[in-house]
């Protein structure tokens, strides 16, 4: 059970202001990376409103990342709008991608589900990649105009650190809320939720908008630090490399996204630095907590003080069910 | 646009389509039977298709390619066999999960690896002699290499469908996808006939990357744009049906031929277009095993 309290959300405040202060200890010309698993850190999050509390694995998270920061990047470097313009526009049609994207994505339940989102963030990947009139195709678009307060390394990371923490604390807001004590009843146990008089689809459907929107403005975020976007962005690299994360920090746990951030994004720029290899070592890295921690490791830190920081567990009921029992409902 | 040109993208479709139908096949086995969502599935095709390569710079086209038929898919296999008892068995129980974060991992390790051992030049080869060029059927020009992909993949499919529909093996496996706990309390040994799936899966997988290395280039993305499209073939098909997967692969491939008629580039949007369209018309797509949506 989530609850807001004055200690969780200073916590949260504190965390953001750490982040904010690791630019007095990291070297100037590791800033951008540190601020790019800001960024991501943020996103996980906002996808584990789907995964951990709604029991929806969306594949395809991407598209919403990468939508807002193109809605930016076209807004800005094709038409030569202002930045507030280029996010303003970008949050607005966000809803509607949102909207549609859920009500084509959430027709297939499970496994489906997710890869349906994956189908969708796929073909506008695709599209994205191909198109070299609007999106620069694979090249991506270079050059977004940002204001001059935000034109240095140190604003754009204050930046993506106040932006990701807003977004924690309001995911804590609603995770605490009666809604989100609803989304995790119909994660585990949707006939239940119907039969007490909720609506699963009403539900999810909200639940899937909120964390589309949330990413796209993530998304925004990458945009201006970057000043630069790319399609992978969208592709499904991103959405599987996040859906990993989360998996990787554990999804039950309220921060364990930015734990499985932290834990992989540090790790592949330590390695790119000294050797071409970060592949093969971020792979055994996952490939080891798979086998160590398959239920992701911030519940596996939860006995210890330094679990409890991270916020109780909210429920474990599926982590312990074998995947034997799915498959005795054949007929 | 006339109809022979037409027709001579259909049969290129079903080319494509065939090696599709091959990798996602061996997916859809491995989902049924193992309940492993495994992204590294394109992992085994890549490394099929380099060590192919190989062989072809090594010996020639013909004998080369002729050896990498042969040779290959057992490569594969042992590596997929050793995989599967050393990593895949710990992660079964674990759920979804674990596998996931297993797989994804092994996705980056093998592709690191290739690009290691490899090099992360893209590679290409030639068609043997004999399979170079084009024949005329009813005035329809039909490259003779697609024919020999149709000829080859007819013939697997063919022991595929003799493999589960009509052995010991494949009883066993259709009865492992539907439960798997009475399987192994009627005394089968459920552990090694997951093996066995993995290894059929991987060799499946193997043949599909040595008959595709000839076909365009061959480098370090194609893993994981094969395993998506296998994804998309196997979640139109159906999950864990083998039959559903044919038909999903053989109707890919046709669109995705197709497609290049109509519009220059983006045969893979039509791909995943038409999944999203199969999925929101038929939200569990062709066939599905029931009781596994």
């Amino acid at each position: 059970m989530e609850h807001l309290s004055w200690r969780r959300a200073l916590l949260l405040v504190l965390l953001g202001l750490a982040a904010a202060a690791l630019v007095l200890v990291v070297p100037e010309s590791r800033l951008p990376a540190v601020t790019r698993t800001v960024m991501l850190a943020g996103a996980a999050m906002s996808l584990n409103l789907l995964i951990g509390n709604a029991g929806l694995v969306s594949m395809g998270h991407g598209l919403f990342l990468g939508f807002g920061a193109y809605v930016v990047a076209i807004g800005s470097v094709k038409h030569g709008l202002s930045l507030s313009w280029c996010i303003a526009l970008a949050i607005s049609s966000a809803v509607v991608l949102a909207v549609v994207s859920a009500i084509i994505a959430l027709r297939a339940r499970a496994l489906f589900f997710g890869l349906l989102t994956l189908a969708l963030s796929q073909v506008a990947f695709v599209f994205v990649a191909r198109n070299y009139a609007l999106t620069g195709g694979d090249d991506g678009l270079v050059g977004i105009n940002v204001p001059k307060w935000l034109d240095s390394d140190l604003a754009q990371h204050f930046v993506a650190v106040g932006v990701t923490t807003a977004v924690c604390l309001l995911l804590l807001m609603i995770l605490a809320s009666p809604f989100g004590a609803i989304l995790r009843a119909l994660r585990d146990n949707p006939e239940r939720v119907a039969s007490l008089g909720g609506h699963p689809k009403h539900i999810e459907f909200i639940a899937f908008v909120i964390a589309g929107i949330l990413a796209a403005i993530m998304g925004v975020v990458a945009a201006i630090t970057d000043q630069a976007v790319e399609p992978t962005l969208i592709s499904w690299t991103t959405g599987a490399t996040l859906l990993v994360m989360v998996a990787l920090g554990g999804r039950f746990t309220f921060l364990g996204p930015i734990l499985g951030v932290v834990i992989l994004e540090t790790t592949r720029t330590l390695v790119q630095t000294y050797s071409e290899h970060s592949d093969l070592v971020v792979g055994l890295l996952v490939m080891g907590c798979a086998l160590a921690f398959p239920e992701g490791i911030g519940p596996s830190l939860q006995g210890s003080r330094l679990g409890r920081w991270f916020g109780g567990p909210v429920h474990m009921a599926e982590a312990a069910t074998p995947p034997s029992t799915e498959r005795t409902a054949a007929p | 646009m006339d109809g022979r040109l037409i027709l001579a993208q259909v049969v290129a479709g079903v080319a494509t389509g065939a090696l599709y139908f091959l990798v996602a096949s061996g997916l859809t086995l491995i989902w049924g039977a193992l309940g492993v969502v495994n992204l590294a599935h394109g992992s085994f095709f890549m490394l099929a298709a380099f060590a192919a390569t190989t062989l072809v710079h090594q010996l020639g086209p013909g004998l080369g390619l002729l050896c990498a038929l042969v040779v290959v898919p057992l490569l594969v296999l042992v590596f997929a066999v050793a995989l599967e008892t050393t990593l895949f068995r710990r992660v079964y129980v674990g759920g979804i999960w674990g596998q996931l974060l297993l797989s994804f991992g092994l996705l980056l390790v093998v592709n690191d690896l290739v690009r290691t051992g490899f090099g992360a030049v893209s590679r290409s080869i030639v068609a043997p002699d004999f399979l170079q060029g084009f024949v005329e059927i009813f005035g329809v020009r039909l490259a003779k290499y697609q024919l020999a992909i149709l000829a080859t993949t007819g013939l697997v499919a063919l022991y595929l469908w003799h493999l589960l529909a009509r052995s010991r093996t494949g009883r066993l496996i259709r009865a492992a996808v539907d439960d798997p706990a009475m399987l192994g309390a009627v005394g089968v040994d459920v552990k090694a006939l997951r093996t066995r799936v993995m290894g059929i899966a991987a060799v499946l997988a193997g043949i599909a990357g040595v008959i595709a290395a000839p076909r365009g280039a061959v480098n370090t993305t194609i893993d994981v744009q094969i395993v998506v499209i296998a994804f998309a073939v196997i979640v139109i098909g159906g999950l864990g049906s083998v039959w559903g997967a044919l038909v999903a692969a053989l109707l890919v491939g046709i669109a995705e031929a197709l497609s290049t008629l109509v519009i220059d580039q983006g045969g893979e949007v039509v791909i995943f277009a038409l999944m999203a369209l199969v999925l929101f018309v038929m939200p569990t797509g062709f066939q599905t095993i029931a009781g596994r949506d």
